[in-house]
């Protein structure tokens, strides 16, 4: 057992680069705009972009969740990425989209300004958050990394971090 | 044969889920027969007929799975239905009580198998039942009526066991030759096959053709023959299946609104397009029904489960008791069956157990010596009503008033204004109970509370009716489906809100002058000279609403215990409408249940008025209104 990490020890890194190749990794990024900064999230949870509709006020839930939208007949909670990140919000146009992902096997609505690209993202390029970069309001956790690229910098966001548990969130945000 | 089980688990659980179907029609000719053999002599030997097939298609189907308990103990029973096929006379009352047993016993089994994929664990019981079976067989054979009952108790094993276990080998065959249940799903080259194989065969048709599989049932049920039914062709489909299809069916619908309905088409004189419009509106409206009624079943099985549980209470208790069964055809969605079994069995108990009295008590308060309790399902406005009617000594009025006024449920000066119905409504308390001796069965005071709850949580109601002396009865209502609801479409801001009908009392406009409020937090409203608590659904879910001032607004009287008024900016109508749930992720939300699709595509939240009540701001309003009231009338 020993042996064997011992082993691997040494090249720790382009093995882990490897893997991640062979185990087919998506390192595919939706990038959208928000506050005229670019984000991505994982493109692998994406399942649709719809346009943005009136979503029904839900009681009882934190601001940023905008309430929910009837996506062909399903119920779909949207969640405004700009409150989540602690910016203003802004009113919606016609270039605000919704980003359905899936979470825990149900699809949640993100409300972004508007969706850009889907970008080729190698492990190497990502630097991580805390190195440096930080947003402030503690969005630190939420920040998967930097990504700088010829159009300039893109955050990655983690999508986990982001949606979370909201009974979680409600008592985070609450504090 | 454990080898097997893997492939056979599917072969298994069709298995049990047949047994169980023809346990639960057997059950009730059963409770008959002993009633004709109660009155001695005339008993239908086509009845015990029935029992005697069903015991034997058990039997059969259980040799080719290799459960050998389940067998040997039908096999017994089938032995002593053997004996009373050739002289009906000799059924007696004991007999029909262990036979009952038996059921119980093989339903037991049943859930082994299904679990477990054998029916070993329960070797020693069995034994001992197919000893007592087989002595008792004997017994009655031998023509020794009176110690027919004794030998219930004290078996002799030895001298009965070995025959069934002699006899095990060629029941299997024979099951297979006479290709009873399962048999009859595999090809007839195949007989002779190893049961491996040919068990194999049985899963893979049970697995790709459904409808075959039916056919083959319907030809069982008709072999099965002489039962009063005609056989019709079914088909066991998964639940989800058509909870999925019952979705899509509301989605063509909001589908068809938005096609027809759309802004591009408005103002158009389109006279081919209207009548097309028309048509597809017709259809989709009988799809709808279909939809629905493929998830409707009769309550009749449900109910006939009833005989059993009132014979059995009946018989510990002494008891003279009848139980009749009215609109055992009326039609409910299933989950709604499932969900109403346990509340009906603790209705029933309690109106055998508390509401009938012994013969003697019954004789001398000039009613005839034998209760009555009747069961009915009818259909009322868009509801099924469940009514448990009872001729016992009824509630005493005085008796629970004085228990809910000791236990705070009730208060003193307003006892002379309540309502009787409102004062029977406390035992549906938790822990309320009248019965003067806990009995094993009822009278602990719990039970009706959770009766009243499971109820409520269908979307359903119960009440409750009761003259002294004369018998008691209890109404459950209960929505026709649990898929749809009939609601009533309230608009508060922009939001649209969806009231269930069943709830709304009335709705009134009011003035600021109706309006004391009492505390930070809570309002009464005057209607009619009474007061009762008003939410304000803008404040209760914090939403900017139309109305600024209540006479622009209206107030809607809901009641689901207590009446209360919730105050909206405006009653749009009345709407059918399809209950989704909210997502998960959002986590439940206070005084929400579900939300609905409207026609326009928009969401609307259907309120739960029960949540919203025992919100801890509507009981302090109440409370305090009470304890007002209180202040006044003692002032006064």
């Amino acid at each position: 057992m020993n042996e064997e990490t011992d082993q691997v020890e040494g090249e720790v890194d382009p093995s882990d680069a490897e893997l991640d190749g062979v185990a087919g990794m998506d390192h595919r990024y939706m990038t959208f705009e928000l506050d005229h900064q670019f984000y991505g999230i994982e493109l692998a949870s994406v399942q649709e972009i719809v346009r943005a509709q009136r979503a029904t006020q839900v009681p009882d839930v934190p601001s940023f969740v905008r309430g929910v939208i009837n996506l062909r007949g399903t119920v779909v909670p949207v969640v405004d990425v700009r409150r989540r990140m602690g910016m203003e919000p802004i009113d919606t146009d016609e270039r605000t989209c919704v980003i359905v992902c899936s979470f825990r096997g149900e699809g949640i609505g993100l409300v972004v300004d508007s969706v850009c690209d889907v970008v080729q993202v190698t492990e190497e390029e990502i630097i991580e958050s805390s190195s440096g970069h930080t947003e402030g309001g503690g969005n630190d956790e939420m920040i998967r990394g930097l990504v700088r690229q010829d159009d300039g910098v893109k955050i990655l966001l983690n999508l986990d971090e982001v949606l979370a548990d909201l009974g979680e969130l409600e008592s985070a945000t609450a504090a | 044969m454990s080898d097997d089980w893997d492939d056979n688990e599917e072969l298994c659980g069709e298995f049990c889920s047949e047994c169980r179907d023809m346990l639960a029609e057997v059950e009730p000719v059963l409770v008959e027969l002993e009633s004709s053999a109660e009155a001695a002599g005339a008993v239908d030997s086509s009845e015990i007929d029935s029992i005697f097939r069903a015991f034997h298609s058990m039997k059969g189907s259980a040799g080719f799975l290799g459960l050998n308990t389940v067998v040997s103990v039908t096999h017994s029973a089938e032995s002593m239905l053997d004996v009373f096929r050739e002289d009906p006379a000799l059924l007696r009352p004991e007999h029909i009580t262990l036979l009952c047993r038996t059921m119980d016993f093989v339903n037991q089994l049943l859930n082994q198998v299904e679990a477990e994929f054998h029916d070993r664990g329960h070797e020693g019981t069995g034994e001992q039942f197919v000893s007592e079976l087989d002595a008792m067989t004997l017994a009655t054979k031998a023509g020794d009526h009176a110690s027919g009952g004794d030998c219930e108790n004290d078996a002799d094993p030895a001298g009965s066991e070995s025959p069934v276990t002699e006899d095990e080998t060629p029941w299997v065959a024979d099951a297979e030759a006479a290709s009873v249940p399962v048999a009859a799903e595999e090809p007839p080259s195949d007989e002779s096959s190893p049961p491996g194989s040919a068990s194999d065969a049985g899963g893979a048709a049970t697995g790709g053709s459904p409808s075959a599989e039916k056919s083959d049932e319907g030809e069982k049920r008709a072999s099965n023959a002489n039962q009063p039914k005609p056989s019709k062709g079914t088909v066991r489909v998964d639940l989800e299946r058509l909870d999925t299809l019952m979705d899509l069916v509301g989605e063509l619908i909001l589908a068809e609104t938005m096609v027809t309905h759309s802004p591009d088409v408005e103002g158009l004189s389109l006279p081919r397009f209207d009548k097309a419009a028309i048509h597809l509106n017709r259809i989709t409206r009988s799809l709808q029904d279909v939809a629905m009624s493929t998830r409707m079943i009769p309550v009749g099985a449900t109910f006939r489960k009833m005989l059993r549980v009132v014979r059995d209470l009946a018989r510990k208790q002494g008891k003279d008791v009848e139980l009749e069964l009215a609109g055992e055809d009326t039609e409910i969605d299933k989950t709604v069956i499932e969900a109403i079994g346990d509340p009906l069995v603790h209705i029933v108990r309690n109106s055998v157990d508390h509401g009938i009295e012994d013969a003697d008590e019954r004789e001398a308060a000039g009613k005839s010596r034998v209760g009555h309790v009747r069961l009915e399902a009818r259909h009322q406005g868009g509801e099924i009503w469940i009514i448990i009617q009872d001729d016992g000594k009824g509630l005493d009025r005085e008796v629970i008033l004085e228990k809910a006024l000791s236990r705070g449920l009730l208060q003193q000066d307003t006892a002379l204004e309540l309502r009787d119905s409102d004062i029977f409504r406390c035992i549906f308390e938790a822990g309320f109970s009248t019965a003067e001796a806990v009995t094993d069965v009822s009278g602990r005071g719990v039970g009706m509370d959770v009766v009243r709850r499971n109820i409520e949580s269908l979307g359903g109601r119960v009440e409750i009716a009761s003259e002294l002396g004369s018998g008691t009865t209890i109404t459950i209502r209960l929505p026709l489906t649990l898929a749809i609801i009939e609601g009533m479409l309230v608009r508060v801001g922009d939001l649209t809100y969806t009231l269930p009908l069943l709830s709304i009392r009335e709705s009134i406009p009011i003035k600021q002058d109706d309006v004391t409020r009492l505390t930070d937090d809570g309002e009464m409203v005057r209607v009619r000279g009474g007061l009762i608590p008003m939410v304000r659904l803008h404040e209760y879910h914090e939403i900017e609403p139309a109305a600024k001032s209540l006479e622009e607004g209206i107030a809607i009287v809901v009641q689901d215990v207590e009446r209360f008024c919730i105050f909206v900016d405006e009653v749009i109508g009345q709407r059918q409408t399809v209950i989704k749930s909210l997502p998960s992720y959002l986590g439940s939300v206070r005084g929400v249940s579900g939300c609905s699709i409207l026609s326009d595509g928009d969401i609307s939240l259907i309120l739960d008025v029960s949540s919203i009540e025992s919100d801890r701001s509507v009981r302090q309003v109440r409370l305090d209104g009470e304890g007002s009231r209180a202040r006044a009338g003692g002032e006064a």
